[in-house]
């Protein structure tokens, strides 16, 4: 097993920009009401391990829960699907992101993270995947992405909802960018993956962790946390559960996050009533900033900063259908 | 199942034993070693032997050497004359004619393996980084720098490794030539070769420092230090391309005294918006387990199952990396203490 560790100068105020991001909240929270996400909700269980979830924080009207198992964090009750797919389909949240929060932090992202994340597909698949492998991306077509991508491999652009029927082709890579946080049937969505890969197929993920340091510090106000967007955010152990049920195994799990610690300051400067355990609070808020980027450092070497990515790969047989 | 011998039963060759072991297609059968009388603790079926040439007389597929380098040579020789498959350690022997030896001898038996044991081309590192650079997004292979160093210990100077008449040099020859060995992955052959080389602090016969300068036909310079008075234990090689770099640090070892595998991906970024010139973002891999001894094996089973040839660690492979440290010290004249 491998892991990834980031260092760079990425700054929260350049990927995320405090008026942008507090304006797109507004829509999301706007939203949630227009679209009524909590009117029939379905309570579940862990959809990592199916173990029980205990209440944790609510934020913007939903419960996450911790599963007692495995240490995911999960919204449950979980909105119906149609609803979900109202939100992002009609919502003024998700139109915000696409249109303002995008192209005003296009160059940052494509530096910070389109980049370093299109390298990092293309080097584990010329190591494990041989020459010319077929790829497919789930979720939202990210031009700038395919483009790097489609330099060294074949890639198609799969429908943004990844449990949609259809697409029955099998690929050698599937790629799923934070798309399988919010799906409402995580079990569904992470199966239709499995389905599209040849057996020794590797599917590539990037999410947010449930046991990353800024949720795990914030709860309730992590600013990056969106409760339609990020549905389930799994921790490491749910990951090993969930690929185990479809006979997948994990090959590598980083979390080269670059922004817990400046989350966390930020958020400590906006709210004086938060209160971090105080050697905690001077570690993140420390006048050397370069106290910060070593802390930064060692949560991704922990695997505990809240930027997962992950390569999984399928087992040699073909998956059992559902 | 392929019947394998061990001969030499220290450190490496109890090493190889448990790998053997471990192995679905391979069965321990014999074991050489004129000191060690332990060979049925390692596996009870086991045949013991005084001498690799007793063992030599077993009806086995293979043998793994894992001789001080003297007698490597002549064992290999002989494995191959009857009619056996060859693991061998590095070095291949003392000095180019033994490896030449052993290539004439090879020569006749063209359906039997031969490998030698250059691990380090199978650490995940080496591996991520040549397929980063035949891929040709770090553009052109400029320069590098290897540093390979040991603190040595009190039992440094009597160990065969430092004895001149057994190691035949000293820690270029024992270490020293994995990092040169790496040097021929990445840049091919070198066309100039300076170097400095001598003994700094242990009073043995041999080398405990060499300083060498190689530059490839196209250009490429390395920068080699290999050292037994480096008191931190430290395995480092640098790569420089034109678009970036690639830093592989340490290995896993029991102790981990090498420190973790990692290696750092650098691109050049004179992106002044950021102020990264200098200080570009890196991406580290760390690297929790070692296969390479694993692969290693597997490669050697695949070879004598396939009849393909080695491609990573073959004798030609040991003979370059042999010519290499012999070139190192000819050109400040050393010689070891014979
Ligand atoms: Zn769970």
């Amino acid at each position: 097993m491998k892991r990834v560790v980031t260092s760079g100068d990425l700054t929260q105020r350049a990927m995320r920009p405090a008026e942008l991001l507090d304006a797109y909240l507004a829509h999301a929270q706007a939203d949630i009401l227009r679209f009524d996400l909590m009117l029939g909700g379905l309570e579940r269980p862990c959809p990592a391990c199916s173990g029980h979830g205990a209440p944790e924080f609510m934020r913007f009207g939903f419960s996450y829960q911790r599963c007692t198992a495995c240490g995911s964090l999960f919204v449950s009750p979980v909105p119906r699907e149609e609803r979900l797919a109202r939100y992002h389909a009609e919502g003024a949240a998700e139109r915000f992101r696409r249109e303002q929060l995008l192209p005003m932090t296009a160059d940052v992202r494509a530096r910070h993270a389109l980049g370093p994340r299109a390298r990092w597909v293309l080097s584990a698949a010329a190591s494990r995947l041989g020459r010319s492998p077929t790829l497919a991306q789930f979720g939202a077509e990210t031009p700038p992405l395919l483009d790097l991508l489609r330099a060294s491999a074949s890639v198609v652009q799969w429908p943004a909802d990844v449990t949609a029927d259809g697409a029955d082709a099998r690929v050698d890579g599937v790629i799923a960018f934070d798309v399988l946080e919010r799906a409402a049937d995580f079990s569904r969505a992470l199966h239709r993956c499995r389905r599209a890969l040849h057996p020794r197929g590797l599917l590539f993920v990037t999410t947010m962790s449930g046991g990353g340091f800024d949720v795990r510090m914030l709860g309730p106000r992590t600013a990056a946390l969106v409760p339609p967007v990020h549905l389930q955010l799994l921790s490491r152990a749910g990951w090993l559960a969930a690929l185990a049920r479809e006979g997948a195994t994990l090959v590598e799990y980083s979390t080269p996050g670059e922004l817990d610690v400046q989350a966390v300051a930020d958020a400590c400067r906006r709210d004086p009533g938060l209160r971090l355990p105080p050697i905690l609070d001077e570690l993140v808020r420390h006048e050397d900033e370069q106290v910060g980027r070593a802390f930064q450092e060692l949560l991704q070497q922990a695997c505990l900063s809240s930027h997962v990515q992950l390569i999984a790969e399928a087992g040699p047989d073909a998956p059992i259908p559902r | 199942m392929y019947r394998v011998g061990i001969i030499g039963f220290g450190r490496i060759g109890r090493r190889r034993a448990a790998l053997v072991n471990a192995h679905p297609r391979l069965e321990l059968t014999a074991v050489a070693d004129p000191y060690v009388q332990d060979a049925a603790a390692v596996s009870p079926s086991c045949t013991w032997h005084r001498s690799g040439a007793d063992l030599l007389r077993q009806d086995l597929h293979a043998v793994f050497v894992c001789t001080p380098f003297a007698v490597t040579t002549d064992l290999v020789v002989d494995a191959l004359k009857a009619g056996k498959h060859v693991f061998a350690e590095k070095p291949p022997g003392r000095c180019v004619a033994d490896i030449e030896r052993i290539r004439d001898v090879e020569a006749l038996f063209p359906g039997l393996t031969v490998k030698f044991g250059f691990n380090h081309r199978e650490h995940d590192s080496v591996r991520m980084s040549e397929s980063l650079i035949s891929s040709g997004e770090l553009g052109r292979l400029m320069w590098m720098r290897g540093t390979y160093g040991k603190a040595g210990g009190p039992g440094y100077e009597g160990d065969w490794r430092s004895d001149p008449d057994i190691a035949g040099g000293g820690i270029l020859l024992d270490q020293g030539i994995h990092m040169l060995d790496l040097f021929r992955v990445f840049a091919g052959e070198f066309a100039e070769i300076k170097s400095f080389v001598g003994q700094a602090f242990w009073k043995v016969g041999v080398e405990d420092n060499a300083f060498a300068l190689l530059r490839s036909a196209d250009g490429c310079v390395a920068m080699l230090h290999s050292s037994a008075t480096h008191w931190n234990h430290t395995f480092r090689l640098e790569i420089y391309l034109t678009e970036g770099y690639l830093v592989l640090d340490g290995f896993l070892t029991g102790s981990q005294t090498y420190g973790r595998e990692t290696l750092v991906i650098g691109r050049r970024d004179w992106n002044d918006v950021d102020s990264a010139r200098g200080r570009p973002r890196e991406e580290r891999y760390y690297f929790d387990e070692d296969q390479s001894w694993e692969r290693e094996v597997d490669d050697f089973v695949r070879c004598i199952s396939t009849g393909s040839p080695v491609v990573n660690g073959n004798s030609l492979d040991a003979q370059r990396a042999m010519e290499l440290v012999m070139r190192v010290y000819a050109d400040d004249g050393w010689r070891a203490a014979r």
